[in-house]
């Protein structure tokens, strides 16, 4: 009986840790390079559900003053709240068949950690910010 | 001849207007109000399907130099690609209201007029360009 007691409060302190800070992830956060956004991923819920897009900036530094050379414009597939972290899958670059999977680490209301999952050892963590 | 001729060119332009697939429609649009980016319609086609969000900016022109005082996210519901229209559906902030209709028509390439069609007479039709 108290196994079963702890089970169940185990269980539905997990599950509102997962769905009860949804409402959190909702914006518009921002990773900057060189003072120029890098990274764009908005976040919301019309539908009910926490969905959304990514755009990756591609930005040259060349001929002095840094900016943007190119847009890759995402949908989030198949994103997923875990604990403080929000997980989606993209697809691949320049549309290929394959997918990026991407982990979004919250550390504070306001700030957070992007990270590529399987875009190598070199792939970077990049701090973003909820925009005002 | 001369005429048949030209009335053909004329037809096959306004058809090459007027049409679209969705890869014409993925990338980041922006319109602007005072030199800053008011609307931003983010669409891309990860799951094949375009889709995608829409931000809201809202701007201060209060103390001078307009900025932006809130952002207010959207992930469109319904995509509808038809010819040179993409229509989509937002939640209201008032979730009970029925969702806010959106029509989006290419006027050139990357250019287009988006409009919504049910929140009153006074809704504006706002000018939106692909960034680079």
């Amino acid at each position: 009986m108290h196994l079963t007691l702890c089970a169940l409060i185990i269980a539905s302190t997990t599950v509102a840790a997962q769905s009860g800070n949804t409402s959190d992830w909702v914006g518009v956060w921002q990773g900057e390079l060189d003072g120029i956004p890098s990274v764009v991923l908005t976040l919301a819920m019309d539908d009910g559900t926490l969905q959304g897009t990514l755009v990756l900036n591609g930005i040259n530094n060349d001929g002095g003053k840094p900016h943007i050379a190119v847009r890759e414009t995402h949908v989030l597939l198949h994103p997923t709240l875990s604990g403080e972290s929000l997980l989606f899958a993209i697809k691949g670059l320049r549309s290929s068949a394959t997918t990026m999977n991407f982990s979004v680490q919250q550390t504070s209301s306001t700030s957070a950690k992007i990270h590529c999952l399987d875009c190598g050892e070199n792939a970077p963590v990049v701090d973003v910010t909820k925009q005002d | 001849m001369h005429e048949t001729l030209c009335a053909l060119i004329i037809a096959a332009t306004t058809m090459a207007a007027q049409s679209s697939c969705p890869s014409d429609w993925s990338g980041v649009w922006q319109g602007e109000l005072d030199g800053q980016p008011s609307i931003v319609l983010t669409l891309a086609q990860d799951n094949g399907a375009l889709g995608g969000t829409l931000v809201f900016n809202i701007i201060n022109r209060d103390g001078g130099q307009p900025r932006i005082i809130a952002h207010e996210p959207h992930t469109i519901m319904q995509p509808r690609l038809d010819d040179a229209r993409f229509s989509f559906q937002l939640k209201r902030i008032d979730a009970s209201a029925s969702p806010m209709n959106f029509s989006v028509e290419l006027t050139w390439h990357d250019h287009a007029k988006i409009h919504c069609l049910n929140c009153g007479d006074d809704a504006p039709t706002v000018e939106i360009t692909r960034q680079d």
